[in-house]
Order: C-alpha cells, then sequence, then structure tokens
C-alpha cells in the first residue's frame, strides 16, 4: 500500500517536469518552472520573451557555466537560440507559454 | 521501493542545481567621461567573506551583452546565495583608479534582482600646476637667496567632478637627481604634507591648493620638480607635475674686517685666519684684490702718519691653503704667500657648497700678512675684495 501510495507521488511528480513538442501547451507557474523544450525549428530567446513578456529570465546550464536571458533594461544577458533542451523559465505571473510558430 | 525514493531525490536535486538567479546592475560612466564598459564588477557576500565572489565585465563584453550594465548568477558563489541573503557589489580597480562605492542588494524570490545604480568615481584630476618663487620675471626659474631661504609654491588647480572633499593633500619638490619619495634633503628634496586648500576658488568642482616649500640657499641648482597629489574619499590619487630650474647661487661669506693689530714698521704682521663660508650652490674659487683708497689704486692700505702713508698692495700677502705661523721675514713670507694684487686676480680655493643640513661644513681658512714698510706709522686701513667665482684659478 505504502509503496502504491509513493508511485502516485512519483508519478505526478515526474508529470511535473514538462516535456513537450512545439505542437504542444506549455503552462508556466508563477516562479520558476524547469521546461524540457522540443524545438524543430529554433528561434531566438529574446523573441520567446517579446511573445511572453511574462518571461521574467530564461536560463540553462551548460556545464558548470548558466547561460540566461533576463528581462530588464530591453533584455540583458545572451540572446541565446532556443532548441531542445532543458530551461529554467521564471515567469511573474501563470501563463500558456507562446511560441513563435 | 528503495530505489524509487532515491530517483525521486535525484529528481527533486537535479532541477535545484540548475538554477539561476542574476543581479543586474547599472553603471553609470564617470563624471570625467571615462566610460563604465570594460571595467569589472565583483559581487560578494559580506557574510561569507570576499574571498568568495563572482564578477562580471561591464558592457557589451560581459554577460549582460549591453552597455553599462552587468548581470551575475549570485547561485555561483560557492556559498550559494539564498532569498534574503545581502550582496554586496561594487566597481574593483582595473588599475585604471576608475571604481565605485559598493552597493547593496538583497536577494528576493523575484527572477532576478535589480542593484541600485552605481557611478563610476573620477579621480581628482589636476588641471593646472606651476612651481615658482616669488620672483616671477623670468617666470619658472628659482632665484635662491644667500644664506638664507626663498619660498617656493607649487600650485593647482584640482577638479573633484564627484563633488568629494580632497584629504591627503601633498607635495614633494625635488631635484633631478632625487626622485618621488625620497627622504628629505635640503640639497635635493622637499616635501609638504600641509597644504593650503582655498575650496572658494572656481567652479563647485575646482578647488586651488598652495604649497610651499622654503628652499635653502645650498639646494641643487639645475632641474626641479614638483609633484602634487590630492585623493578623494575613496582614496583615490589624482596627481600633476611641473618643472622648473634652480638658478646658480654664487656667493660666500666673510667677517666684515681683518684686524692685523701693531705692526712694526719693517716688519710683517703675525698671521690673520679668515674663514670664508660658502653661502650659495656651486663650488667656488676666489677673486681676490685690493685697494687702500679706490679702486686700481695699486695700494693696500692708507695710514695716517709717516712721510709715504701708504703701503703697496704687494705687501699684503694671502695664502688659501696652508698656514704658516711665527715670525716670518719679509723674503720668507714671500715664499709662503702670495702678494695681493689691485686687479682681480682667481685663485683655485675648491670651497664646495653645503651638503650637511644640520652642519654647515662649507668653510674654509685663508690666511693674512702685511708687512708694513719704513715710514709708514699711524692707524692704517684698506679694502680686500672678495669674489666668488666659478672660473678656473691659479
Amino acid at each position: 500500500m505504502k509503496t502504491k501510495k509513493f508511485m502516485i507521488i512519483f508519478i505526478i511528480f515526474i508529470f511535473s517536469f514538462i516535456t513537450i513538442s512545439s505542437k504542444d501547451a506549455v503552462e508556466l507557474v508563477k516562479g520558476k518552472n524547469y521546461v524540457e523544450l522540443n524545438i524543430s525549428q529554433p528561434f531566438y530567446i529574446k523573441t520567446l520573451v517579446k511573445l511572453n513578456p511574462s518571461i521574467e529570465v530564461a536560463s540553462y546550464k551548460v556545464g558548470n557555466e548558466t547561460i540566461g536571458y533576463v528581462n530588464v533594461f530591453d533584455g540583458v544577458g545572451k540572446n541565446f537560440i532556443v532548441d531542445s533542451r532543458e530551461y529554467e523559465i521564471i515567469v511573474g505571473k501563470n501563463i500558456t507559454l507562446v511560441l513563435p510558430y | 521501493m528503495k530505489f524509487l525514493i532515491l530517483v525521486f531525490l535525484l529528481l527533486l536535486i537535479v532541477p535545484t542545481v540548475s538554477a539561476a538567479h542574476y543581479i543586474v546592475g547599472i553603471v553609470n560612466d564617470a563624471r570625467d567621461g571615462m566610460g563604465a564598459n570594460g571595467h569589472t564588477v565583483v559581487l560578494w557576500n559580506p557574510i561569507a567573506g570576499e574571498d568568495d565572489n563572482l564578477t562580471d565585465i561591464i558592457g557589451p563584453s560581459g554577460n549582460s551583452g549591453a552597455d553599462n550594465i552587468y548581470m551575475i548568477d549570485c547561485e555561483l558563489l560557492n556559498i550559494t546565495c539564498n532569498i534574503g541573503d545581502e550582496m554586496r557589489i561594487e566597481v574593483m580597480d582595473n588599475g585604471d583608479s576608475y571604481i565605485t562605492n559598493y552597493t547593496n542588494v538583497t536577494v528576493t524570490g523575484a527572477g532576478y534582482d535589480v542593484a541600485e545604480n552605481l557611478t563610476l568615481n573620477s579621480p581628482p584630476n589636476i588641471t593646472l600646476i606651476t612651481v615658482d618663487d616669488s620672483i616671477t620675471v623670468p617666470a619658472g626659474e628659482i632665484d635662491l637667496v644667500t644664506a638664507a631661504t626663498r619660498t617656493v609654491t607649487c600650485e593647482a588647480i584640482i577638479e573633484e567632478l564627484d563633488g568629494q572633499s580632497l584629504k591627503n593633500i601633498s607635495a614633494e619638490f625635488f631635484h633631478s637627481s632625487s626622485s618621488y619619495g625620497s627622504l628629505d634633503d635640503n640639497n635635493d628634496h622637499y616635501t609638504n604634507y600641509t597644504c593650503y586648500v582655498d575650496g572658494s576658488y572656481g567652479g563647485p568642482d575646482e578647488s586651488q591648493i598652495f604649497c610651499e616649500f622654503e628652499v635653502e640657499y645650498y639646494a641643487n641648482p639645475g632641474q626641479w620638480e614638483c609633484i602634487l597629489k590630492a585623493e578623494d574619499n575613496f582614496s583615490v590619487p589624482g596627481n600633476g607635475s611641473a618643472l622648473t630650474i634652480v638658478n646658480t647661487l654664487l656667493s660666500i661669506g666673510l667677517v666684515s674686517s681683518l684686524d692685523f693689530g701693531i705692526v712694526n714698521a719693517t716688519s710683517v704682521s703675525s698671521e690673520v685666519e679668515l674663514n670664508v663660508t660658502n653661502y650659495g650652490n656651486v663650488m667656488v674659487n676666489l677673486s681676490l684684490s685690493g685697494y687702500a683708497v679706490s679702486e686700481q689704486d695699486n695700494l693696500s692700505m692708507n695710514c695716517s702718519l709717516g712721510r709715504g702713508k701708504n703701503i703697496s698692495i704687494g705687501f699684503e700677502k694671502y695664502n688659501l691653503t696652508a698656514s704658516n705661523p711665527g715670525s716670518l721675514s719679509l723674503s720668507e713670507s714671500e715664499t709662503k704667500y702670495s702678494n695681493l694684487t689691485g686687479s682681480p686676480d682667481i685663485k683655485e680655493f675648491n670651497l664646495d657648497y653645503r651638503t650637511n643640513d644640520a652642519q654647515n661644513y662649507a668653510i674654509n681658512e685663508t690666511y693674512w700678512r702685511v708687512y708694513v714698510p719704513l715710514g709708514v706709522a699711524g692707524d692704517c686701513s684698506g679694502s680686500i675684495l672678495f669674489g666668488a667665482s666659478q672660473a678656473a684659478g691659479d
């Protein structure tokens, strides 16, 4: 019984890591979101932020380095290309992520 | 079951590890026009200490990629930042003295935190500096005063564009054989830590500084430099320098009279010692001549009694190097002394100038005698003309 309960929690947790294809709708909750994007046509993060002004920060890790883009002062940081990988996206309010296509 | 718990925990940890929390801020250019771009911002948690810090280059070559902006992920600190932590940020000195005060920013639960704007500090700027004495013509030359001091003033106009008060104002005045930071020595180096600041001069950001030096008569001749420094509240110095020439001073000092005492006719007087002091700043030889009543009269003395009343110039004798005490006949004296002449005669004396601040050793003795010929009596008097010369002597 205990194992079954844990399995349910585990499955719910796994689904909290959102893996999407470009056609899926992505719901982001206010605060930090870890999003696994599956992108067929890459685009710049600046483009994504323009479409989703509630994005405060988007970043990903390469080794020990964090590549990030902050939506302040008209956008600072690296205007990196968004392709298929896991990102940390911080939003100021709950949104459905709008993709460029 | 245990395996599932492990996987669950791992999944719980992985997103935390990849988290980022950016501290972003603007650094304004310095008021003197120095751009903030390219300077380095350092961030640390004062509680953890400065050793655990992160840096970023301001501007396009840094993390932000944008002019005048820095961007640091404080979660990359060894002791990672947490909500409520107070981070400290400042621009560090890259070697060009442009820094900022620090600012604090508290880490919040937001996506990022923006620190208060910083402004690059402008070091004090010396816009004009001169060094001279009170004799304005010719300008840029220092004329020393015999056996005394000459006031030399190093004067500067300083701009402090950040409106800070100036501190640790000092100036050094030194000969080309010395250097900034050397120990004071009246021959070649002077320091003033008590310069006068006139804050009412010019605009609100300007001050006029006066640093005076009492330069001794034996200061080395040649090129001298004044370097004036002033610091702002960040202890960032501004400095300026000016050159001048200290002129040669040829000067000697002697007692005003020489008394041979009572000398019988046809006798040579006892030897009288006369000290010559160098009161200038170069080695000197002596120019010697004498007269009784008027220059070029070829007499050494004129007397009140007797048939002739005059003593020939050659009967007054000197030795510039050695003393010959005791009684001497005229012929003996002529072998050991030189005859004074009516025209100036330059004699090698090689009296160097003073180099000891505590005591003046730039003194040499000269030795004198006079022969009184027959037919001369009463009180006799005459003049010996001493001159200081750089010309070679015989």
